[in-house]
């Protein structure tokens, strides 16, 4: 009586879902081609020796495809007195919660699956040229301010204040927007951050900021400007105004969605550098820029430090 | 004709160089049109209703990735017995009026008998804790026909950049596009094979992945074994998704798109017309049913039944009381548990025991009575002014960019 | 029936006929005058089909040719020839030919017939064509084929190809109601064509045949050409073929109501004349029995009062034609069989003297002979012995007296034969007569051990006769049974009901007659006995001919007799006396 979708064989499926975050690490694949594996030989009798035959149908970067079928042949136990081979079909596949490793073994009239997930890397991030990452986070990234010791994040109703050794975290009582905002001040130990709608100010030591009910001012390219309460819109910019003046007269834009653009005096395009994610903030920064994006796959957030060479210009 | 195009398009890089792009706009009425037709209000599941979860909110949610969302609730954890998880209520949420959200014991605590996922999904599906707290409230609506939403100023997660929402709805595709084209409508769904078309200048067409499962459903339980699988393996799934469908949507034997389940490829889809004509006792046949409204599905049926016919089963189509009906079937969630509850749920079969989502899948699929065709994608229509329109309908984060 | 109805059914009968005839013969003339004039529109219509197939044929070449030379079959036929063709991107562009060149069915196909695009099918792409079957066809040609629809059912129409390249571009027209609206119907006629069982259409659209047309049609299929009338029309069906295979049957029908028309006023027409015609058939049948009728019914009477015996009856019939003629050879014949019947009767009595006379000598002769005898024994005895005299003389005398007394017994018989009286009707019980009759001959017949039987078959009506001659007669009757039957034997009266009349049957078992013996039986005097006169039988015929009955006798030599009297039940004493 054939139960399964394909017709001649009967199959097995077990699932192992193994969920993994962070970059690829060699003890992940490792791990994943371990646990299929062993899901394989519970399937096999003494007398029999997997053969494999694997395909890569996911995102999974051809080198970790390569060494996690080396990892789950060496996994497989070793019967060079095998009596019979056992064609074994391993498929990369992935789901959208990570890799699912499908094995299909085919066992005279009898097929039997046993299904792995593991998640590895996403592809690592292109590094572009002129821009250098400062900070990335899963949460909304509204301003990041680079001093030389320590790094302050902005986030949405947060602070962060991230030294070479610790971490601090501040929680703000601000109101939620739709798509938040918010400037970072940071003047010696003494912190400002602007939300549309309140304005947080506090000091780094001890981190600790108080929160008031309205917009203030704060300095932007020179101008004195405010944000809206509840909206994402700055009094007196309108939306592409946002800008970042750089190297005398040029200023850098964001003219689609994933490119930081250098205009000169003239509005000509005179550079560009591509961010891997749409650009959610572009502060002056330095003599440059900061650069925010969100990327659409990962959903992460990060930071660019936005370079300008003034004296090649 | 060919200049006027040009010049056109020019104008619109200007225009998007001058204004920017990266910030959205506030404000705004966007005019949704929709072949669904569902009625909206607080005894609904929102999770399963289409623009339900714009209005009314459950406990958790499960987000595009199938992962479990604070919506309500901002977190959970399991009491100190380990005997019921324990979820914690979101403040400062307004209630249309005025006051705010204060559950209740009962509904905060659920007992810890089963997996957390199954926990959940069971909570969102029997309809728990649902409060009238979402990004929208409805001003007006027709039940079917037609709703518009208003912003909900006081938005827990913030206000939505929209100021209206109106929805028509039970269109067809076809009238759809009339009014889209008419201006009547800034957001409209199409059929895959009208994304060539539509790809114009003024129009932005985007594809979702594969939401809409294209299945054959057996309604008629005197069809027998031998046939129904007869049936499944004479259709050339990949001719018609190669030709007929242009090479969009998916070639599937899955209920679910293999971006859900990662394991579709293994519900096989290969047409096999020798071992169908062995299975198909002579003198078989077979009425499937036809949508006159549905042309996409139309001719797909008609395909179906000159690919069954090599099969020896003589086939007629019929517009009502057949054996067999093509249907389209909107994968609900991401999880792939609960998406195939919902399908088991819409198609009145007998839900699968919870369990890795390949079993319960292949419970449903095993009799050949549901035989998947295809997994086709959400095609909208969108004016080029509407911004960050998403397949799963989350009308808070779209905005429209000024003109 | 009477002579005067016969001729009245007769004269009816042969307006009748004559008229049916008559008419009869128009209406088949005019059938068959109707009939040519049918088969020749007929046959026009059938011309006017396979000009209209050629017309349309040369269209459709000419349609597909222009679509192949269109520079969107270029494009398909370069997008085909390259190594992964998009075949999505010419799925629907044979629709799209198809409406530019105005062909309901167009296939672009590669050279094996595979679809790569279907106008009236698009899905039937990837599989092959199998409406294109005219193998021998040129690309210029036209041909008839039957293409499969979706539905299931299939489309006669008019195809042909065009080749470009390695593509096939295969398009056809429908034979529909449109292509027969072409034909121009002349009125009074139409055209059906078969495709399929399920589908038949007319100049005004599809149509549903009856069992009479799906005969017609399948008969058609055998034979090819077919004539056959259906309801008020003629139709000529004949079988559409291409290159041998038949496509379908197309049927050319002539409405008859004209020719109905027609029959039906020559039918009144007849049926009118025939009618005037019976009405004056009989007032001259009518008139003309009238006319013959009455000398023969003066000749009937004639007839009726000499076979009542009036012999000198006259038929008075004062005309000089053949019934005169006839009447005056009547008058003739009765006046000559008086004559006849006198003379007869004459020579009868002649005869009867002459038996009589041989009767007599015999009968006198007898007894003269021993009174002779006698006579002279008693000369002699008194003349030889005086003393024996006496003794002679007592036995002669006593024979003498024997022999008078039987001269007076044979002079009594002729007596009583000539001196039967009419006869005296009465109530008279059949049974009981023939018991009264038998009763005095009891004796005899005991002593010649004779039994008699009495059958009364049913009830028997009592009779009017004179009891004392029917008995009489029946004496008669048993007397010559006990004559016939010396040896004994069985006499049986059986007796029956006639209608109006009784049967009596008195059959002996004694020797029987001859043929001749039979027919002379009842003669006066004739007698088959030695002895007797003759008259016994003769008496019985005599009261039963006064009876108004009828004697017959039934018998063969050895095999008895039966003689059977037939008496009627009541006597009609006016025309007795």
């Amino acid at each position: 009586m054939e139960t399964a979708p394909r017709s001649t064989f009967m199959r097995v499926v077990s699932c192992l879902v193994l969920l993994l975050s962070g970059w690829a690490q060699a003890d992940q694949i490792e791990d994943g081609a371990h646990a299929l594996a062993a899901k394989i030989a519970a399937h096999l009798a003494p007398q029999e020796r997997a053969h494999l035959v694997v395909r890569n149908i996911s995102g999974l970067p051809a080198a970790d495809a390569i060494r996690a079928r080396s990892k789950l042949e060496a996994a497989l136990p070793r019967r060079s007195r095998a009596k019979s081979v056992v064609d074994v079909s391993v498929t990369f596949s992935e789901n959208i919660a990570g890799y699912l490793w499908v094995a299909e073994i085919h066992k005279g009239e009898v097929e039997m699956v046993a299904v792995s997930t593991n998640t590895v890397s996403a592809a690592p991030h292109r590094q572009l040229l002129a821009k250098r990452l400062l900070w990335e986070q899963s949460e909304p990234l509204l301003d990041v301010v680079q001093q030389v010791d320590r790094t302050v994040v902005l986030g949405n109703g947060t602070v962060t204040i991230v030294h070479a050794d610790k971490r601090s975290d501040v929680v703000l009582d601000i109101p939620r927007v739709r798509d938040p905002r918010g400037r970072l001040e940071v003047d010696g130990n003494t912190l400002t951050a602007y939300f549309p709608g309140a304005t947080c100010r506090g000091t780094e030591e001890p981190l600790h900021l108080d929160c008031g009910g309205s917009s203030a001012e704060f300095l932007l390219n020179g101008d004195k400007v405010r944000f809206t309460p509840g909206r994402n819109t700055i009094a007196g910019l309108r939306p592409g105004e946002e800008t970042a003046s750089v190297c005398e007269g040029m200023k850098l834009v964001a003219l689609k969605e994933d490119l930081v653009t250098l205009l000169d005096k003239n509005g000509s395009t005179r550079d560009q550098i591509e961010l891997s994610g749409q650009i959610t903030a572009l502060w002056p920064a330095g003599d440059g820029a900061l650069a925010v994006m969100r990327n659409p796959e990962t959903e992460q957030y990060a930071a660019y430090a936005i370079s300008v060479d003034c004296a090649s210009h | 004709m060919r200049y006027r195009w040009i010049a056109l398009a020019i104008s619109c890089l200007s225009a998007v160089v001058a204004a920017g792009v990266l910030r959205p706009r506030y404000g705004g009425t966007l005019r949704v049109e929709t072949s669904a037709g569902p009625k909206i209000g607080a005894t609904e599941n929102p999770a399963a209703t289409p623009f339900a979860g714009q209005i009314y909110e459950t406990l958790v949610h499960c987000d595009s990735h199938g992962e479990m969302k604070p919506w309500l609730a901002t977190a959970w954890t399991h009491d100190a017995a380990m005997g019921k998880w324990i979820f914690s209520a979101r403040k400062n949420v307004v209630l249309p009026n005025g006051t705010l959200w204060t559950p209740g014991e009962d509904i905060l605590a659920v007992p810890d008998t089963k997996p957390l996922d199954e926990i959940l999904v069971e909570a969102s599906l029997q309809n728990k804790a649902v409060a009238e707290s979402g990004a929208f409230r409805i001003s007006n609506q027709r039940p079917g026909e037609f709703i518009r939403l208003v912003a909900n100023e006081n938005y827990w997660g913030g206000r939505p950049f929209l100021d209206s929402v109106e929805i028509q709805m039970g269109r067809t595709r076809h009238d759809q596009l009339l009014d889209f084209e008419l201006g009547k409508a800034d957001v409209v769904e199409a059929e895959i094979t009208d994304i060539k078309a539509l790809k114009q200048p003024n129009v932005v067409v985007q594809v979702s992945k594969p939401r809409e499962t294209i299945a054959l459903i057996f309604e008629n339980a005197k069809i027998s074994d031998p046939i129904r699988q007869a049936v499944a393996l004479s259709i050339d799934r990949s001719s018609m998704q190669r030709v007929m469908l242009d090479k969009q949507g998916e070639v599937s034997g899955a209920l679910l798109p293999q971006w859900i389940s990662g394991y579709a490829f293994l519900f096989p889809t290969a047409r096999d017309v020798a071992r169908a004509k062995d299975l198909a006792p002579p003198g078989a046949t077979l009425s499937l049913c036809e949508d006159p409204r549905d042309r996409v599905l139309r001719s797909l049926v008609d395909r179906i039944a000159v690919d069954v016919s090599q099969s020896g089963i003589a086939v007629r189509t019929a517009i009502s009381a057949c054996d067999a009906d093509l249907v389209r079937l909107p994968i609900r969630s991401v999880n792939p548990q609960q998406a195939l509850l919902s399908l088991a749920s819409e198609l009145r079969v007998s839900a699968p025991a919870w369990g890795p989502p390949f079993e319960m899948e292949r419970e449903l699929l095993h009799d050949y009575r549901i035989v998947p065709l295809f997994q086709f994608p959400f095609v909208y229509a969108l004016r080029p002014n509407v911004k960050n329109w998403s397949a799963q309908g989350d009308l808070a984060d779209v905005w429209l960019e000024e003109n | 029936m009477t002579f005067r109805t016969k001729l009245l059914i007769v004269s009816s009968l042969t307006v009748a006929g004559a008229v049916t005839m008559v008419t009869g013969g128009v209406l088949v003339a005019a059938r068959q005058i109707f009939e040519r004039v049918d088969a020749e529109r007929q046959e026009a219509l059938l011309e006017q089909f396979r000009k209209e197939i050629k017309i349309q044929g040369a269209a459709v070449g000419t349609a597909i040719a222009r679509a192949g030379s269109s520079a969107l079959l270029a494009r398909i036929a370069a997008e085909a020839n390259r190594p992964e063709p998009d075949f999505a991107s010419f799925y629907t562009d044979a629709q799209l030919l198809a409406e530019n060149n105005g062909l309901p069915f167009l296939d672009i196909t590669h050279q094996d017939l595979t679809i790569l695009s279907s106008a009236h099918w698009p899905v039937r792409f990837g599989y092959k064509n199998d409406w294109a079957i005219c193998n021998a066809c040129q690309p210029d040609q036209a041909f008839l084929t039957k293409i499969p629809l979706p539905d299931g059912t299939a489309a006669m129409a008019l195809a042909a190809f065009e080749r470009r390249g390695d593509l096939l571009l295969i398009g056809a027209k429908r034979l529909d109601a449109a292509f027969m609206q072409a034909l121009g119907e002349a009125p009074g006629v139409r055209t059906l064509l078969w495709v399929g069982p399920q589908e038949c259409f007319s100049a005004e659209g599809p149509v549903t045949l009856n069992a009479q047309f799906q005969n017609l049609v399948q008969a058609t299929l055998h034979k090819r050409k077919i004539s056959q009338r259906i309801g008020n029309e003629a139709f000529l069906a004949v079988t559409l073929q291409e290159n041998g295979a038949t496509f379908g049957v197309l049927l050319v029908g002539t409405s008859l109501q004209q020719q109905l028309t027609l029959e039906r006023s020559i039918v009144r027409v007849g049926l009118w004349v025939a009618a005037a015609g019976i009405l004056l058939g009989v007032l001259l049948g009518w008139w003309t029995t009238e006319r013959v009728t009455r000398p023969v019914n003066e000749l009937a009477r004639g007839a009726r009062a000499v076979a009542a015996g009036d012999w000198n009856a006259k038929v008075n019939v004062a005309a000089g034609d053949e019934m005169g003629e006839l009447a005056n050879a009547f008058n003739k014949m009765t006046s000559e069989l008086i004559e006849q019947q006198n003379r007869a009767l004459q020579a009868e009595r002649v005869a009867a003297w002459r038996e009589l006379a041989r009767r007599l000598a015999h009968e006198l002769k007898n007894p003269l002979f021993p009174l002779q005898i006698t006579v002279e024994n008693m000369q002699r005895a008194h003349a030889a012995r005086k003393q024996e005299f006496d003794e002679v003389f007592q036995e002669g005398a006593r024979t003498l007296l024997d022999e008078v007394r039987n001269f007076k017994a044979i002079i009594g018989r002729f007596s009583e034969f000539s001196r039967m009286p009419a006869p005296h009707f009465e109530q008279v019980n059949v049974g009981e007569a023939i018991s009264d009759a038998v009763r005095p001959y009891e004796a005899q017949l005991a002593l010649k051990n004779i039994e008699v039987e009495v059958q009364m078959n049913g009830t028997v009506p009592v009779i009017q006769a004179d009891s004392d001659q029917l008995r009489r007669a029946l004496g008669n009757i048993t007397l010559n049974a006990i004559d016939a039957m010396p040896n004994g034997g069985s006499l049986t009266f059986s007796v029956a009901a006639l209608e109006n009349a009784v049967r009596i049957s008195v059959t002996d078992t004694g020797e029987g007659l001859t043929e001749e013996e039979g027919s002379r039986l009842f003669t006066p005097y004739y007698t088959t006995k030695q002895h007797g006169t003759g008259l016994g039988l003769a008496i019985v015929q005599g009261v039963v001919t006064d009876h108004r009955g009828k004697i017959t006798v039934e018998s063969g030599k050895g095999s008895g007799a039966t003689f059977v009297i037939e008496l009627p039940v009541k006597q009609v004493v006016a025309e007795h006396s």
